[in-house]
């Protein structure tokens, strides 16, 4: 017979199996194909949105001009890298109205302004909106260089009274106000400006006679790389041209640090989930074969008997499980290339942007592979041990077992998971500690799986009948007990590690409460200024988020060390930005306040908040610390911290560590004072408010301007509104995933409990045979597995929490959070659900009463 | 035995003299004095008391500077300090008021009510002039430079006009952000303070 034609009536007399097969791998492999795409489609995004904030794909930028021979250097590389360029300056200024003749009693009024001088190639990504000609993106700018218009944002169109079509002046040249721009794409998270943006044309950029010796400018190339050029290495190229750390290289990605962060976050979570997802199938794919094959070892001993040798049979297997991966994969992509379209549409519709999810054909590829390895590697040893079986096992009655499959023909998977975690996770470090702690797991369970058979099979003299056989059950069937077991553990395990993970991650990104995000930052209101401005914000009845003093400060000793390191004149630079992070955070001048309560955005982590005031004739003041901080400048709990106030030493011990969420965007302090201690201390204060509409907007900007000059005040909520719209992607990307695999896990889990009360049928049948009630073996059955459920329940608790823990307090650098209250009940639903689909399964094989 | 009685008398009224006579100048200002970015003691504040401390003089230096201050926080912090005795003050206010945009009678006026609450406490009031970048605008920094003037003159007190001279543009004297001098730029500017401080000392 050829072995084409034994491969299909074979394959063809396996029906269940391949249908099975087909399902979980689909599952799995829906699973992998969604999360592919979701992250890529989430991370294009983001990046997008960063690219936004830089206007190319690349900037080289300095706050100083660059020299002539840098200037050279730079734009020979750009036209011999055939790279487009667009020029971009930025400056503050001073620019005024014009009064229309001298007799005019009309003042001129001047403000401050972010000035953004941009060439016609500006932008390439991003764009402004324009009041009365909407969004103006790439190529669309050409009206600003065609004559001395400039682009004025809206705040300043109020603050100077000014309409579209009337003049100011900037530097020493008059502009018509060519639009009002109510959005711009531009603003990153780097830093608030501290004054409303205008654009101009580079054009007129000598006649404002603003830029030349002296003047401070942050002078911008702004390039745009073709998709097929190596952004990495352009930089790498560039850096190694102007070694200047002055000039900036910035990509996307350091755009901005938190989102960068939290970019990083998600996609080491998305790619840990990936494994998870693959492995939770490849467990039930393994369960199943496993079943499967213990089914077909006669079929395979009649074979032998037959003749037809090992190699003919393992390869007709080997074909076998590609041909069903491959269809697998085939269902799979094309139920994600229906899926994915309203995938796209209703996450387009959550965030009010639209989201591309994309599959491509590279992803695909990646997946079919792994796919087959992971098929070949795990179920491969399967089936080869199930060739090993005698042919004298023709003749044996009882149910059969794999007994003939050695551990080490499983080496080549171990070897293939503890790489797919290393490529997956992108890290050694993330991978490494993943796989580790599988193993721990794995073992652990193993000695406890034996500890409490051992256990069982002792008390199990003591217990009633139904119990006492449940209990001897698992003992006595120790191989197939313990193979269910840990394909239930874990299963349960990585479901209650998602779900920690996915909590401690998503409150990184927690939707900030739209009511609760500030719209107008404040800031430098003085001391002798707070009665008068609280007197305003309550006749006004405005809506401050919070009121907070701000006592400037130098951090000079340490348990009385001081912590000052000096550095040599000359010294400019140190060799890496974290080096320059660290030290300065020793170094620099600290922002202190002082509350006797916490914010929303805060919650102590290490210690206690002291809510008394402080008598410091008595003991030491009080500190609570920011955790991060803490961290970076290398404090404890118990640690004494000496301040220079304006040349008043003042010491305090830090008794609390605070974790503070950012997102929430409430002004918030690295160090927090007792209160009793800095009241007297030359203070400011800053405070941010929440607006509802334009016209409340335009009244805080004037009536603060009016009364608190000196006072400066910004508006965020565009920066807040961009930043809000990522990190509310990013917590729905994890929250989809979770759940999809959270599916992915129910159907293993099912599935595996499904094909274990399969491989006992006849034993119920015998037990029915031998005279038990049907309600008495189905009491047996269930409360085997109700013994099974419980146990891993219990200790898919621990050692899910256990690992969500270790990783994110030790690799994601993040406060851990052991969501107990989520974890604990959706895993009692698990293990409910799975009893009661054992209970009804049960109760359908005791009535079938079939030995065969 | 005139002799010896005349030389312990002296000896101990110059005694009693160099003890009473140590000068507490106070350096009132913003991050410029504050030394933002390095080392309190790479700020020329402290520069400032080494080399006048190298002339013999007998001087206590304060920093009171804070970073991002405008002249309007200067007489909340200059009433802090006025706890303590101060001889002199070394007013180096009104930078970011300039770079702020800020209207710039309001500093002046901020900055001579810090004079007159010193001149009620008879303590001496130097002041460090400043200038804005060009990109500020030429009216903008015109009437700026002319404020200093017009404080000093007709408050009658010691100003120097350029406190970054020589430094300011200049990368070498200056951190990444372009704004704030290195202990290099220090250095510099140390010296011609410490000139300006004893010459009116």
């Amino acid at each position: 017979m050829s072995f084409l034609k034994f491969f299909w009536r074979d394959f063809k007399s396996d029906v269940s199996f391949n249908h099975f097969f087909i399902l979980c791998a689909s599952l799995g492999i829906i699973g992998l194909l969604l999360v592919e795409s979701f992250k890529g489609g989430v991370e294009d995004k983001v990046t997008k949105n960063s690219k936004n904030f830089i206007a190319s794909d690349l900037s080289v930028s300095s706050r100083r001009d660059f020299e002539p021979a840098e200037k050279t250097a730079l734009e020979s590389y750009f036209k011999a890298r055939r790279l487009s360029v667009a020029q971009w300056l930025e400056t503050y200024s001073l620019i005024s109205t014009i009064s229309l003749s001298k007799s005019s009693n009309l003042e001129t009024i001047s403000k401050l302004a972010d000035l953004n001088f941009v060439s016609e190639e500006f932008p390439y990504y991003g764009g402004v909106v324009l009041e009365s000609f909407g969004f103006l993106g790439s190529g669309q700018w050409a009206s600003l260089h065609a004559s001395p218009v400039a682009w004025i944002s809206r705040d300043l169109a109020w603050e100077l009274k000014i309409k579209s079509g009337e003049s100011l002046k900037i530097g020493e040249m008059a502009f018509v106000v060519g639009g009002i721009i109510t959005e711009d794409k531009f603003s990153s998270f780097r830093g608030f400006s501290l004054a409303p943006k205008v654009f101009i044309s580079t054009r007129y950029l000598k006649q404002t006679d603003l830029v030349k010796f002296g003047s401070t400018a942050n002078h911008i190339y702004a390039l745009k790389i073709s998709p097929g050029k190596d952004l990495k290495k352009i930089k790498a190229e560039i850096r190694q041209m102007i070694p200047d750390k002055a000039i900036k290289i910035i990509g996307p990605e350091e755009s901005s640090e938190q989102v960068a962060r939290s970019l990083k976050l998600l996609s080491d979570y998305l790619s840990l989930i990936t494994l998870l997802t693959y492995l939770l199938s490849l467990v039930g794919l393994y369960y199943f074969s496993q079943h499967f094959l213990s089914k077909k070892l006669k079929t395979l001993a009649i074979y032998k008997s037959l003749g037809i040798k090992i190699s003919f049979l393992f390869r007709a297997s080997f074909v076998h499980l590609i041909f069903l991966t491959c269809i697998s994969v085939l269902i799979s992509s094309s139920v994600v290339l229906i899926l994915l379209p309203f995938f796209e549409s209703f996450f387009s519709h959550l965030i009010h942007e639209s989201i591309l999810f994309r599959l491509p054909f590279i992803s695909l590829l990646h997946i079919l592979l792994l796919s087959l390895g992971g098929s070949m590697l795990a179920l491969g040893p399967l089936f080869w041990g199930a060739l090993q079986t005698p042919v004298a096992t023709i003749f044996q009655d009882l149910p059969l077992e794999l007994k003939r499959i050695k551990n080490y023909y499983f080496i080549p998977l171990y070897l293939y998971i503890v790489a797919l975690a290393f490529i997956l996770a992108k890290s050694f470090k993330v991978g490494g500690s993943f796989i580790l702690s599988l193993l721990v797991i794995v073992a652990l369970a193993g000695i406890l799986f034996k500890l409490l058979t051992f256990y069982l099979e002792k008390r199990s003299s003591s217990f009633s009948f139904i119990n006492k056989h449940a209990s001897l059950t698992v003992s006595r069937y120790f191989t197939s007990s313990f193979t269910i077991f840990i394909c239930l553990l874990i299963g349960m395990t990585f479901t209650t590690f998602i779900y920690q993970l996915d909590g401690s991650l998503r409150s990184e990104f927690t939707k900030t409460d739209k009511s609760k995000r500030p719209d107008l930052f404040m800031f430098d209101l003085q001391d002798s200024q707070a009665v008068k401005f609280l007197n305003l914000v309550s006749v006004q009845k405005w809506k401050q988020t919070i009121f907070a003093p701000m006592v400037r400060a130098r951090l000079i000793k340490i348990n009385q060390n001081f912590t000052q390191r000096l550095s040599q004149p000359g010294e400019r630079e140190f060799s890496t930005r974290e080096d320059q992070d660290s030290e300065r955070m020793r170094n620099r001048g600290v922002n202190l306040s002082y509350r006797s309560s916490l914010s929303n955005s805060e919650e102590i982590v290490e210690g206690k908040f002291s809510q008394k005031v402080c008598n410091q004739k008595i003991a030491l003041c009080e500190i609570s610390l920011e955790e991060v901080y803490a961290k970076r400048v290398g404090l404890k709990l118990g640690d004494k911290l000496t301040f220079d106030i304006s040349g008043v030493e003042i010491t305090g011990v830090v008794t609390s560590l605070r974790k503070v969420k950012w997102t929430s965007f409430e002004p918030n302090f690295f160090i927090l004072f007792q209160t009793g201690a800095l009241e007297d201390a030359p203070k400011t204060y800053l405070t941010s408010f929440i607006v509802h509409t334009d016209d409340e907007k335009k009244l805080i900007f004037t009536k603060v301007a009016e009364l608190f000059p000196n006072v400066s005040l910004i508006d965020i909520s565009e920066i807040i509104k961009k930043i809000t719209t990522i990190f509310d992607l990013m917590a729905m990307a994890i929250k989809f995933i979770s759940l999809l695999s959270l599916f992915v896990a129910l159907i293993v889990l099912v599935a595996v409990s499904y094909n274990h009360l399969e491989l006992r049928k006849k034993e119920m049948t015998l037990f029915f045979m031998l005279g038990l009630r049907e309600q008495l073996i189905k009491k047996i059955f269930v409360q085997e597995f109700f013994i099974l459920i419980l146990f891993c329940f219990l200790l898919s608790l621990f050692f899910g929490s256990v690992l969500s823990f270790v990783l994110m307090r030790y690799l994601f650098d993040s406060s851990e959070l052991l969501l107990l209250s989520v974890v604990v009940p959706l895993m009692a639903g698990i293990g409910l659900f799975l009893y009661w689909i054992v209970f009804v399964r049960v109760s359908a094989l005791v009535k079938t009463k079939s030995l065969f | 035995m005139r002799i010896l009685t005349f030389f312990f008398l002296f000896f101990y009224f110059s005694m009693f003299f160099n003890a009473r006579a140590t000068t507490n100048i106070l350096f009132l200002g913003d991050s410029l004095t504050e030394g933002l970015g390095v080392d309190e003691l790479q700020a020329f504040p402290r520069l400032v008391e080494k080399i006048l401390k190298e002339k013999k003089y007998d001087i206590a230096v304060t920093n009171g500077g804070v970073s991002g201050a405008t002249s309007a926080s200067g007489e909340t912090r200059l009433r802090w300090h006025l706890k303590k005795k101060i001889d002199v003050i070394v007013l180096e206010l009104g930078a970011n008021d300039g770079l702020r945009g800020l209207k710039l009678h309001e500093t002046e006026n901020n900055l001579r009510e810090i004079i007159k609450i010193a001149k009620t406490k008879k303590i001496k009031i130097l002041l460090l002039g400043l200038l804005l970048p060009p990109n500020y605008g030429k009216k903008y920094t015109n009437e700026f430079e002319l404020m200093y003037k017009n404080i000093s003159k007709s408050e009658k007190i010691p100003y120097m006009p350029f406190l970054l001279k020589g430094v300011a543009g200049v990368a070498k004297y200056n951190q990444l952000d372009g704004m704030h001098p290195n202990a290099l730029g220090y250095e510099l500017i140390s010296k011609n303070v410490a000139a300006f401080v004893e010459k009116n000392l």
